[in-house]
């Protein structure tokens, strides 16, 4: 696997995993472990009590481990398009819905449910980002290409 | 506010800044008889600083509807995302736009309809 792969796979493993991070800051906690920071520090008291007058029982340690988590995959997002086609790399990310979905059911707390509706809408969001983001997919039928060939060679010589 | 109101700024403030990034990498582009050094250029650039800010504000209120959905619900309709995008490359930048492309948003649409049938948990 060379660099720029490595990149792309890190991109959507880490951008998945940062939104499962940053669901899992909102979710309730045990009372023995209920946000009791020590407020020791000036800055972390002020970003604990904005952050839960905006958004309720939040805890901030994880909220910022999404958030670095976030950032970093949006790094290796940039390292990836350096050299990646936008629309070929585009049509990776949509494994990022598959990932969230799975993981939401597996993280342990979160333990979020399986639907039909989920799934299926899933499968048609991959199918159509794989269809958005790129060139006319080979094997596509007559109908579906454009008439002009000439807009399709324009497009590769970009 | 609710979730849904949320939401849809979310959608709204993550559209524009691409849009405002492309505008950004296109005045960038043009702007090669500047005096200004390429990193000063860049960090000024209006375009850019309007498309840091409605990420920010995108990412916020993203943890908004966080707080209050769950992620398998919510994360899907980010897909919506390249819908708008999509639209407003053709209607902003004149790209063009292919039948494959409009059936890809149609099957977008379609995932984000059924699972916002489906109920929020």
């Amino acid at each position: 696997m060379n660099f720029n792969n490595f990149a792309l796979f890190i991109t959507i493993v880490l951008g998945s995993l940062s939104q499962l991070i940053l669901k899992s800051a909102f979710t309730p906690v045990d009372v023995q472990t209920a946000p009791q920071a020590d407020c020791n520090i000036w800055l972390i008291c002020f970003a604990q009590q904005l952050a839960t007058s905006m958004f309720g029982d939040v805890r901030l340690g994880i909220l910022i481990v999404g958030l670095i988590s976030y950032t970093a995959a949006t790094g290796f997002w940039i390292l990836a398009l350096r050299h990646f086609d936008l629309g070929k790399a585009y049509a990776f990310l949509g494994f990022t819905y598959i990932l969230v979905y799975l993981g939401s059911v597996l993280w342990p707390t979160l333990s979020e449910t399986i639907t039909w509706p989920k799934t299926i809408g899933v499968g048609l969001i991959v199918f159509g980002i794989y269809l958005i983001s790129g060139k006319t997919p080979p094997h596509t039928p007559e109908w579906l290409r454009n008439r002009s060939a000439l807009s399709d060679t324009n497009r590769c010589q970009e | 506010m609710n979730a849904t109101v949320a939401l849809f700024l979310t959608i709204a403030c993550t559209s524009l800044s691409q849009i405002f990034q492309k505008q950004a990498a296109m005045s960038l582009e043009n702007n090669s008889g500047s005096n200004l050094p390429a990193g000063v250029a860049f960090l000024i650039n209006p375009n850019l600083v309007i498309s840091v800010i409605l990420l920010g504000s995108g990412f916020v209120s993203w943890l908004w509807v966080l707080s209050e959905w769950d992620v398998s619900f919510a994360y899907p309709f980010l897909s919506l995302n390249l819908v708008v995008v999509m639209c407003g490359s053709k209607f902003v930048f004149s790209e063009n736009i292919k039948r494959h492309h409009w059936l890809g948003a149609f099957s977008i649409i379609a995932g984000v309809a059924l699972i916002s049938g489906g109920g929020a948990s």
